[in-house]
């Protein structure tokens, strides 16, 4: 089969491999009809987190159609199709009964590389590195999916393709920094970033009550897309002091709920980007927290801060102080895409959530690299690259 | 002033080996000098877990015998399932990596029913990188924090 593959630091290429087979009871082979690019794959294109090797398939955000079924599968048949957790988690640790499916005791088949780097080690993840667990990721014809009856979900007959795609990652992650945000009704809520996840968030505050709710970007099309599709207000962080401008917006007061959707390669523009940027450049530090410290400090006294951004390491500069003396709260997670994914596809089929804008480029496997460098340098306003299998180059 | 620059290397090349040779001893051994136990929570009730064949079967695979302990976990959170080694002097001892492997095996048996396994490699293409990953992963399930 042909898929997209890394090949070294900042070199792609789409190559011929094996065709992946059930190796546990509980698998299914899905036959892939969309994968998306996501900004999280940019950190292991550019050798942020050193667990890659050659040859190994990209992609995480994922949906398709069931062509072979594991003997110990109960809930899906051959041609069901299928949005995919972009987390596996087993279903039955304490942590997947709990809801907590990104930190599953199970399905990270290399825990001693997590482990030494956390403490613990998360759950693993498809196309995420050996670190994540070495699985095959998605921007091929075919995947495999371990423990099947937990992580993939049918999509209903209303919900087309392209909607239901970003269930399977970007949908729940914002959901999610919502949701463990503490977002109530009546708050103000800011958010950090308008990529997919930026989106989904802060659609999920405006449905979880919020009164009023800011989208922080600099790319003139993010920012419009945010407006039109999104309905929050935008700030344009190139064009203004995003703190002050908060500050005014919410009454002196700062956002109740602050969440970060940006990353560990986060632009600004002031002095400390150039700081991050070198520190980070020199390996003196894994990650640039630009978005992270501003949104501590933009916080109101006793706020929430949620970073969903993906961190890989440690930061510098990092602004305790602020944390402790205004009371905060602050939370992050990888996603536990498990505990929501039914509920967002029912409110996708609603028309509450719109989610096709988001593909902004769609092309075949063949264009792999091409699909990740307009990605990654914001090119001709691509929000977000979709691989459709049934594409030729 | 090279003999002084040498001296000054092999001290606090001395001096870290000798903080990293604590580190892995108080890793090991418990504050009294007892062997540490290797520990997993299972989500399943003691008795699931002291009643299951997995467990036995898998304990029965390592290279020498040892102590095992299993205990309610607090707060509804199951078994705690602890190994160490009977003789870790002797020289049939199980090493740690192999009882974390174990533990790890036995409490994916008893709670999914099976262990999850990675994807093959796509390529066999040798390259440094990809050599170190491998050498990291090979280690890595025996590796951790139990």
């Amino acid at each position: 089969m042909r898929a997209v593959c890394w090949q070294g630091v900042n070199k792609l290429s789409t190559e011929t491999v094996t065709d992946p087979v059930i190796r546990n009871d509980q698998d299914v082979i899905l036959r892939v009809r969309l994968s998306t690019t996501c900004g999280s794959d940019l950190h292991l294109i550019g050798g942020y987190i050193p667990a890659m090797e050659a040859g190994d398939v990209l992609g995480h955000e994922f949906l398709g159609d069931v062509v072979e079924v594991g003997s110990g599968v109960r809930r899906h048949k051959v041609g069901d199709r299928v949005v995919v957790a972009s987390f596996i988690g087993c279903g039955r640790c304490w942590y997947c009964a709990n809801d907590l499916w990104a930190l599953c005791d199970n399905t990270n088949t290399n825990s001693g590389i997590a482990a030494a780097a956390y403490g613990y080690e998360p759950g693993g993840i498809f196309g995420y590195s050996h670190a994540m667990g070495g699985f095959r990721g998605s921007h091929a014809e075919y995947i495999r999916v371990p423990f099947a009856d937990h992580g993939a979900f049918p999509v209903p007959p209303e919900v087309e393709d392209h909607s239901a795609l970003f269930v399977s990652d970007s949908v729940p992650t914002g959901w999610m920094g919502a949701d463990l945000g503490g977002v109530r009704p009546g708050d103000v809520v800011a958010v950090w970033g308008c990529g997919a996840v930026g989106q989904m968030a802060a659609r999920a505050a405006m449905l979880l009550g919020a009164e009023r709710v800011f989208s922080i970007d600099r790319i003139p099309e993010r920012l419009a897309m945010t407006e039109q599709h999104i309905g929050s207000e935008v700030i344009d962080y190139s064009a203004t002091d995003v703190g002050a401008e908060l500050r005014e917006r919410t009454g002196g007061r700062g956002p109740d709920v602050c969440i970060e959707a940006v990353g560990m390669e986060a632009h600004s523009t002031g002095p400390a980007h150039v700081y991050d940027q070198v520190k980070q450049q020199l390996r003196l530090q894994s990650d640039r927290p630009t978005a992270v410290r501003e949104a501590i400090h933009a916080c109101r006294k006793g706020g929430t801060v949620f970073v969903l951004g993906v961190f890989g390491g440690v930061v510098d500069k990092f602004p305790l102080g602020a944390i402790i003396n205004k009371g905060l709260t602050i939370r992050g997670s990888q996603q536990h895409g498990q505990r929501y994914i039914p509920m967002l596809l029912d409110r996708i089929a609603k028309k509450e959530i719109s989610t096709a804008h988001l593909m902004t480029h769609e092309m075949s496997l063949e264009d792999g690299a091409r699909g990740y460098d307009l990605f990654k340098h914001k090119k001709d306003g691509c929000v977000r690259t979709v691989f459709n299998t049934s594409l030729s180059s | 002033m090279r003999t002084l620059r040498t001296g000054l290397l092999l001290t606090a090349g001395a001096v870290a080996g000798r903080v990293v040779a604590k580190k892995v001893r108080a890793r090991r051994s418990a504050p009294h000098g007892d062997v540490r136990w290797l520990t997993v929570t299972v989500n399943a009730s003691r008795d699931e877990v002291a009643g299951d064949r997995r467990l036995s079967e898998a304990l029965a695979t390592l290279d020498g015998a040892v102590e095992t302990r299993i205990v309610v976990a607090p707060g509804d959170r199951g078994a705690e399932v602890a190994v160490r080694a009977q003789d870790p002097e002797g020289g049939s001892a199980p090493s740690a990596d192999q009882m974390r492997r174990v533990l790890r095996d036995a409490k994916s048996l008893i709670e999914t029913g099976e262990v999850v396994r990675p994807d093959p490699p796509t390529t066999g293409k040798p390259t440094p990188g990809g050599a170190l990953v491998r050498a990291m992963t090979r280690r890595a399930g025996g590796e951790g924090r139990l």
